[in-house]
């Protein structure tokens, strides 16, 4: 029952997010394909959502839906007034699908290929007690072979604090190295937002060009 | 999940619906009355006693109003945004927890009747469901075709994504005091405050970085839902009506609705966060959560028409200015001040 | 606790159904008086008749604080699980190293925060 009623979930929202990937390099117009990719974004924290990943769900949702993509409208909408399409938006040809069919088929080996490399080893075997710092210990604790209803009900409750756990442990360098490339994101902002702050004669009261 | 269970959380949801909307209809006329009082005038008195039918009146109006679509607007988006707009304002009151369900039932003190139970990431829910009712107004403005509407789009979009980091800063202090995302849990952590079920030590000293929090928390409620003095995209003697300039009937209602709702919800919201939610100093039977909840929330909703009534407008650039240059700082100095008690033990409760 | 987010899914089914129904109702009761077709289904404009949104030269500022918003909420979303994170590392005598740990991510991104106050990147003038 249980299983069956994730299955057919999954399949809905993966089957919208699918669609909605398609209709994104479809469209003409610019805006509604950023549109589509929200709707993408938004299928993907709910797959998250079903995958128990509950943190990174709503993560996904605030990250991508509710910052990169409004920043992506931002700059389509400045240049695209409503009705307009993209002349360079290509109209779906043979050979695109055909492409397309190339590289799915190219990642799917890719991926089995992976599995069957390492032999399933990374999927089944824990890493040794001496491999782990104190602070992993709990949790592959929890994570043992098979899991009771008390302790999976225990990781989901916990999830946003297991998150922080691995973060802030395993996960400290990239976390410390984000905080460089965030600088760097800010500066190169400024750096081309900003080139020339005193020659801005034509937009007094910075409200557009009219 | 049964079948019965999906009955009854539908129940629950248009429950949550009818509730809300009576609550935002209800809202306009108060608003009204109350700027009215303000102002040394009746407000709107005469249909029904005390002026009480004139919400449905409103209604009524607005669903007869001639539709009118602009020839060079982009059909669809024109469309989807109000309805954005509404949803995103809905979709916020699903995690708020209204009632214990231990002054009901008797058992499981940890769950509280709301929408849904109980969710491990309430917090975040909202920030994120806060952040995509940013759409509404961005695509609304866009999709008009007018250049007021662009314009006021624009405006907003901005207002509301540079208050919306402040927001995110601001919960922080409240999670390291509770330890949870959790809306209710975090009710309960607060017990101790506003008393009721399960007293808790207080440490005073840690209320100072939770009241800063609370300040920037409904500052930023105040910008996100574009309340005066705020209220810039609807700064009526430069942008004529700001991003809903070319919506007319329902569809201009909507954006209406979704802007009242999501004030009762920025109330509600700042109620369960700061003042402890259905928690009360004093308990009185099964219905005293909903009582203490509904009185914090209308504290709220008081502040903002009366803010409202008090405030002049920002000019914009001091808007961006307090939004980066103030609140940023501010929240994020309070998340240290915050984390700096905690650690070294003070304002914790034991857990 | 799946099956908690059901509801939250219910409650979006109804907010589809109402605003349709909102939609379609008001297209079919709304008044159908057109004075003057042409002129109502322009842009807004005191008088004056618009050529409507036109594309190309808009305040770069908008985009500044666009592309700021991105970075700041980035950071905020590394603070909420460090921040939920606290009882467990005080759990196991590891507070300070979490404290200390985010007070240098912090401490980068102050650098980076009094840069843009310098290039009065939030000056909206």
């Amino acid at each position: 029952m249980a299983i069956s009623f994730e299955i057919v979930f999954f399949g809905v929202f993966a089957g919208i997010a699918v669609i909605l990937a398609i209709m994104m390099l479809s469209v003409k117009s610019p805006v509604h394909a950023a549109l589509c990719l929200v709707g993408v974004m938004i299928m993907l924290a709910i797959l998250y959502l079903m995958l128990h990943a509950y943190f990174l769900s709503v993560v996904q949702i605030v990250v991508y839906a509710g910052a990169v993509m409004v920043l992506f409208l931002f700059v389509i909408m400045f240049f695209y007034s409503p009705g307009a399409s993209d002349p360079s938006r290509m109209s779906v040809h043979f050979t695109h699908i055909a492409g397309a069919i190339i590289l799915a088929v190219i990642l799917l080996a890719v991926i089995t290929g992976s599995f069957l490399l390492s032999g399933n080893v990374s999927l089944t075997e824990k890493p040794s007690a001496a491999q782990m710092t104190d602070i992993e210990k709990p949790i592959a604790e929890t994570s043992e072979a098979p899991l009771t209803e008390e302790t999976s009900r225990m990781i989901e409750k916990q999830n946003p604090q297991l998150v922080g756990r691995m973060l802030f442990t395993k996960y400290l360098l990239p976390f410390e190295l984000t905080s460089l490339l965030l600088l760097a994101a800010m500066v190169g902002a400024v750096v081309l937002a900003r080139r020339s702050p005193p020659a801005e004669a034509g937009s007094a009261g910075g409200d557009g060009n009219d | 999940m049964t079948l019965m269970d999906i009955v009854w959380a539908a129940v629950r949801a248009a429950a949550v619906l009818v509730v809300t909307l009576g609550g935002m209809a209800y809202l306009t006329l108060f608003e009204r009355r109350v700027v009215g009082f303000f102002q040394r005038r009746p407000g709107p008195n005469r249909v029904g006693w005390q002026g009480l039918l004139q919400p449905i009146a409103d209604a009524v109006k607005l669903l007869f109003k001639q539709e009118i679509i602009p020839r060079n607007a982009d059909k669809f988006v024109y469309f989807l945004a109000p309805c954005i707009s509404l949803t995103a304002a809905f979709m916020l009151f699903a995690v708020i927890p209204i009632q214990s369900n231990f002054a009901i039932t008797g058992i499981d003190a940890q769950t509280s009747l709301g929408l849904i139970e109980d969710v491990n990431v309430g917090l975040i829910y909202i920030l994120a469901i806060s952040s995509l009712g940013t759409y509404g107004v961005i695509l609304a403005g866009w999709s008009g075709g007018s250049k007021y509407s662009f314009l006021g789009g624009l405006r907003s979009c901005s207002q509301m994504i540079s208050y919306e980091l402040a927001l995110g800063l601001a919960i922080i202090p409240v999670v390291l005091y509770a330890g949870t995302f959790s809306l209710n849990g975090i009710v309960i952590a607060q017990q101790g405050f506003f008393g009721s079920l399960l007293a808790k030590p207080v440490n005073l000293i840690a209320l100072i970085p939770i009241a800063i929090a609370g300040v920037t928390f409904v500052i930023s409620m105040f910008a996100e839902t574009n309340r005066n003095p705020f209220d810039l995209p609807e700064a009526e003697n430069e942008l004529v009506a700001g991003y809903h300039t070319e919506y007319s009937a329902m569809k201009f209602a909507m954006f209406f609705l979704g802007e009242y709702v999501s004030i009762i919800a920025a109330g509600a919201l700042a109620a369960t966060i700061f003042l402890g939610g259905w928690a009360g100093p004093l308990w009185f039977g099964p219905i005293s959560g909903i009582v203490w909840f509904t009185a914090k929330t209308m504290f709220f909703l008081y502040l903002f028409v009366w803010v409202r009534a008090t405030l002049p407008r920002f000019r914009y650039d001091q808007l961006m200015k307090f939004g980066w240059l103030v609140l940023l700082p501010v929240a994020l100095l309070n998340v240290i001040l915050m984390a700096t008690l905690v650690v070294f033990g003070i304002g914790l409760t034991p857990a | 606790m799946l099956t908690a987010y059901v509801p939250i899914l219910i409650l979006f089914a109804f907010m589809v159904a109402i605003s349709l129904i909102i939609i379609v109702l008001s297209h079919y009761l709304s008044s159908r008086k057109y004075s003057s077709r042409e002129r109502f289904e322009e842009p807004y404009e005191c008088g004056l008749s618009t050529g409507g949104i036109k594309p190309g030269r808009y305040p770069v500022k908008f985009y500044l604080v666009a592309i700021l918003f991105v970075v700041f909420d980035v950071e905020a979303v590394f603070l909420w699980p460090w921040a939920i994170s606290f009882q467990s590392f005080r759990e196991m005598g590891y507070s300070v190293f979490w404290y200390a740990e985010m007070i240098v991510f912090l401490g980068i991104l102050l650098v980076g925060y009094v840069y843009l106050v310098g290039k009065n990147a939030f000056d909206w003038k």
